[in-house]
């Protein structure tokens, strides 16, 4: 297992761009982790993770199921991150401390030297407490350095000054970053680090304008340009260190005489796309009222019984639709003892929420009449309620609004202060028949009726025909069924609500 | 909320399975992932041993460079890119998987078990970043023993929620989702499960256990007869795979099959007629003999190779390895010559008659009414004296001949042991087989290296006769040393050893392994 340290003194040399495309290459070979040290969380977020609790640096140095805990899984497998955070910010401060948080980095690190075969740390710029934990912690240092004099300059410094610390002294590994050829400096000096190769790594990552596309795509160039030119280098970098760590270190005092020999000469995005939670649509102005007939079939017989007795020239019934509903209750079934029901319907990739009242006392039993009220969803919050992230009723009050019908207060009494599950759900086929002009009393009577095949959790199957009706207009649609199921032959039997029967197999 | 334990969670489907993604697909923010359908071959050792420790373990069903997979249910999958179809764990690229192939498999084989054809439908869910916060997979695959034309089997789709580390609210509220779908069950046995099952039904049975079907109150001679046969059955397994030199451990089983029957019919003496006990013993001597090269040239290149892929560099093996793999070659062809001979042939048909006799009521010899149990213990109890009188008159310098010697008799020690193991009481049973195998480990490492060092020499003084340069010469130099060092490591420890087999306890331990039972002398 080895801990790669991508650091150095100067900003903006390429560490964080090194860190994240070596850590891709890092997981081919098994499980490694990329640690985002530095306040500014660049690697955190060019790999798109967001901390998930701010546990905060000073617990992360000795809290061991905090580290744990704050790690996370990233896009590419194999590949873990322990995010950054702002609080970081103070890391070097608690380092310098005396008491059990100065040297925590390398106490930290422990635990995870058995779990990953790689971890690379992404430090921030400077020469600090941190750093001086960085070099007790790491096997080894990646050092982009872009080949202008001021980063040399700190470079051999960084160098002296590891060559003359008293405690660990990890292989130094630089090389070029950010190399421009048609620069007159880039070139003389990329010139002088190919006849000092035994000092500086061989590979030199370009200046490339696939690498800035890093942070628009927020992925490695691994993942996105593999065969390129800069990804190559990266891949023959990461081969590069393997086979440096195998041999002895490169002497930190001879780069940096080598390096100021150097000085004294004389010297020439897939588009960010749009969020993906849309703004709610407004909600569909509720009906209020059901009003339907509910008449129950027995089976796949009576429908086609039902089919043959229409009159002749009706429409064939339209093709099936699958409808999943999902109710949902107290955990103690307080809307079902009420006699409310909850329901989110999905069909074709809509979404609907469906409130329903107990059904009024009607003159004719076959008839329910009931309060409903119904708003439509986007994905994202059918998402919600059914990944139980939020409460139906919640969500039903905040698309209904502050002056929602009497309907939703019946269910916010009746739920209380109880939260809202899913607790059943079953699949039904639906199929439009109609409108049908059927033979009344007084004339045809139009109709559009919906045969229902519903498969309730047990494997029971019912069949039901709806009709959806008027009030003005519920005896003459009563008769006119019943004319029909008499020349079908099939008996007048009213079928219970799906929510009542769904409840039943549950029982 | 719905509580999600760490790992995968799986599930049925009783629906259709792209009803049940489109499904998934309008109701979760995901990025669709349909990778092309695959063709694979699932691999394992001759003796299954990847799929009993859990592991499957998979490749593209090309030639050339292919996808290799490991998945282990409880570790992360890992995969690699080989150059070629591997045949041993030994020929993939350095890595984790490497390692814990190497682990599992060790020296043997890697064959095709199974052919797939698999295909993968998925959802990546996402946050407001895009970043993936859970994964679930869609898996449907169709297997068939590999080499045979015959249909595919289908196996149940299965989908599996995929968390991801650091997202497990994500991972629960996607749980609830899926619990919602009437067209999906939780179930226990997740794909990987149902696909070792098949392997497992797949691969040839396992040879039967020697002394598994014996049992107390039957007579010596029929206890050893079923012992015997299940040692045959493990020869007539291994053959196949010896003769084709799949890898080293056909011919080691097959070895181990035939040393222990030689043992059992030399240790255990009269409980067979003599004449046909000595005839046996004298020709499957013979037909071990045959194998001696061969085995001593799979451990010697064995080691060499783990010592050529060590870090610290011995110097230029590979012509070493060269000369002694054309050297296995031809033993090797000269020990199927031996096994396709008349002579061999004869000799284990007659074998296995004289083995399927029922038991007479003058079966000739005149312990084979005893209890097996009986007779093996008071053998055991000689040899271990023996063993204890012949190593305590063994000085640090002793010739590596008399090493050997003792090395033979705790081998037969142990033979017996295992063979009657059933029968002998458990806890001085433990007991004595753990103190035997201590013991046998450093006589096996002394007498490994000094024939390897044997071996070394030969070979050096080959390749320096046809002009090997400095280098190689200098390699073999440094392993001779290492062989030496090992040599004398084992032999600085067998003291050490010799004493916890000669103490006390361990002989008590030997005393005690035979209780009478009813029924029984």
């Amino acid at each position: 297992m080895s801990v790669l340290a991508v650091t150095h003194i100067k900003g903006g040399v390429g560490k964080t761009t090194t860190a994240v495309n070596l850590a891709l290459l890092a997981a081919r070979e098994g499980p490694a982790l990329l640690w985002d040290l530095d306040p500014q969380g660049a690697a955190s977020y060019t790999l798109r993770v967001r901390p998930r609790t701010p546990v905060g640096a000073a617990r992360l140095l000795v809290d061991e199921d905090a580290l744990q805990e704050s790690i996370k899984a990233t896009d590419h497998p194999g590949l873990d991150l322990l995010p950054a955070d702002f609080s970081l910010r103070k890391l070097d401060a608690l380092l310098a401390r005396r008491d059990g948080l100065g040297g925590g980095l390398q106490r930290a690190l422990r635990p995870l030297r058995r779990q990953y075969r790689h971890v690379l740390l992404d430090c921030p710029p400077g020469i600090s407490f941190l750093a001086e934990n960085v070099f007790d912690a790491a096997d080894a240092l990646v050092l982009p350095t872009p080949p202008v004099p001021l980063s040399l300059r700190t470079l051999a410094r960084l160098c002296r000054h590891v060559a003359h610390r008293r405690g660990k002294r990890p292989h130094l590994l630089p090389f070029l970053s950010l190399l421009d050829r048609r620069k007159a400096v880039h070139a003389a000096v990329a010139e002088w680090a190919a006849t000092h190769t035994d000092l500086v790594l061989p590979t030199a990552m370009p200046y490339a304008a696939l690498v800035e596309e890093m942070a628009v795509r927020r992925a490695p160039l691994g993942a996105f340009a593999a065969g390129s030119q800069p990804a190559q280098a990266v891949e023959d970098l990461w081969a590069e260190i393997q086979r440096r760590l195998e041999r002895p270190p490169i002497d930190g005092l001879l780069l940096a005489d080598a390096l100021d020999e150097l000085l004294a000469r004389p010297q020439g995005a897939e588009p960010r796309p749009p969020a993906e939670r849309p703004a709610p649509p407004a909600a569909a102005p509720a009906a209020g009222r059901e009003v339907e007939f509910k008449l129950a079939l027995g089976g796949e017989a009576d429908v086609a019984a039902l089919l043959a007795a229409l009159p002749a020239g009706s429409p064939p019934p339209g093709p099936a639709r699958e409808q999943l509903n999902h109710f949902f209750d107290t955990p103690g079934g307080a809307l079902r003892r009420a006699r409310l029901a909850l329901r989110l319907r999905e069909e074709a990739g809509r979404f609907r929420l469906t409130a329903k009242g107990p059904a009024a006392a009607t003159a004719d039993e076959a008839l329910a009449d009931r309060p409903e009220e119904e708003v439509s969803l986007d994905a994202t919050w059918a998402f919600d309620l059914l990944g139980e992230r939020r409460s139906a009723l919640e969500v039903l009050v905040a698309r209904l609004g502050p002056r929602h019908p009497p309907l939703v207060d019946e269910l916010l009494r009746a739920a209380g202060d109880r939260p809202l599950r899913r607790v059943a759900s079953f699949r039904n086929e639906r199929r439009q028949l109609g409108p049908l002009e059927l033979p009344g009393a007084d004339g045809p009577v139009s109709l559009t009726l919906e045969l229902d095949r519903s498969e309730f959790p047990g494997g029971r199957v019912d069949h039901e025909v709806e009709a959806e009706v008027v009030p003005a207009q519920a005896e003459a649609a009563r008769a006119a069924l019943a004319s029909l199921f008499s020349r079908a032959g099939l008996p007048w039997q009213t079928a219970p609500s799906k929510a009542e029967r769904l409840f039943a197999r549950l029982r | 909320m719905i509580a999600l334990a760490r790992g995968p969670a799986t599930f049925a489907l009783t629906a259709d399975p792209e009803a049940v993604i489109d499904g998934l697909c309008a109701l979760l923010p995901a990025r669709r992932d349909q990778p092309p359908d695959e063709h694979l071959l699932l691999l394992d050792t001759p003796d299954g041993r990847l799929v009993a420790a859990g592991a499957l373990l998979l490749r593209g069903a090309g030639e050339g460079p292919v996808e290799v997979r490991l998945r282990q249910d409880g570790a992360p999958d890992l995969s690699v890119l080989a150059p070629a179809p591997p045949a041993f764990a030994r020929g993939l690229p350095p890595g984790e998987l490497r390692t814990r192939l190497l682990d599992l498999a060790e020296m043997r084989r890697l064959l095709p078990v199974l052919e797939l054809q698999h295909c993968t439908r998925g959802l990546d869910v996402l946050d407001e970043e895009r970043k993936t916060v859970a994964r679930v997979r869609l898996q449907l695959t169709s297997v068939r023993p590999y080499g045979a034309d015959g249909s595919w089997e289908t196996l149940p789709a299965s989908l599996t929620l995929e968390p991801l580390r650091g997202y497990d609210e994500a991972a629960a509220a996607v749980l609830a989702v899926l619990h919602s779908r009437p067209g999906l069950q939780a179930e226990e046995e997740n794909a990987n499960a149902r696909l070792r099952t098949v392997a497992a039904r797949t691969l040839p049975p396992p040879p039967p256990v020697p002394g598994a079907d014996v049992r107390h109150g039957l007579r010596a001679d029929e206890a050893l007869r079923r012992i015997l046969r299940a040692h045959l059955a493990t020869m007539r397994w291994n053959e196949p795979g010896l003769r084709a030199d799949l890898d080293s451990e056909f011919l080691h089983d097959w070895r181990v099959a035939v040393r222990r029957t030689r043992c059992m019919l030399g240790q255990i003496k009269r409980v067979f007629p003599a004449a046909e006990r000595d005839r046996f013993r004298t020709e499957l001597g013979w037909l071990a003999r045959a194998t001696g090269p061969v085995r001593d040239l799979d451990v010697f290149l064995l080691l060499l190779e783990d010592v050529a892929e060590g870090s610290d560099s011995i110097g230029d093996l590979a012509p070493i390895i060269a000369d002694l793999r054309q050297r296995h070659r031809e033993e090797h062809a000269l020990l199927v010559a031996a096994l396709d001979s008349p002579k061999a042939r004869d000799l284990l048909s007659a074998w296995d008659e004289f083995l399927s006799r029922k038991p007479g009521r003058h079966p000739g010899a005149r312990d084979a009414l005893l209890p097996l149990g009986e007779l093996a213990a008071a053998r055991l109890r000689k040899l271990h004296r023996r063993i204890v009188r012949d190593g305590e008159s063994l000085g640090p310098t002793a010739p590596a001949a008399a090493l050997h010697e003792l090395r033979i008799a705790a081998k037969k020690m142990r033979y017996v042991l295992d063979a009657a193991r059933r029968l002998f009481e458990t806890e001085p049973a433990d007991a004595v087989l753990a103190a035997l195998k201590k013991l046998q480990s450093v006589l096996g490492e002394a007498h490994d290296a000094h024939v390897q060092a044997g071996l070394l020499d030969e070979v050096a003084r080959r390749l320096a006769g046809e002009g090997a340069n400095a280098s190689v010469l200098l390699a073999a130099g440094r392993l001779a040393e290492r062989l030496s060092s090992r040599e004398a490591g084992a032999r600085a420890a067998f003291a050490e050893r010799l004493s916890a087999f000669s103490a006390p306890a361990t002989r008590k331990s030997v005393e005690r392994l035979w209780k009478p039972r009813k029924g029984g002398r």
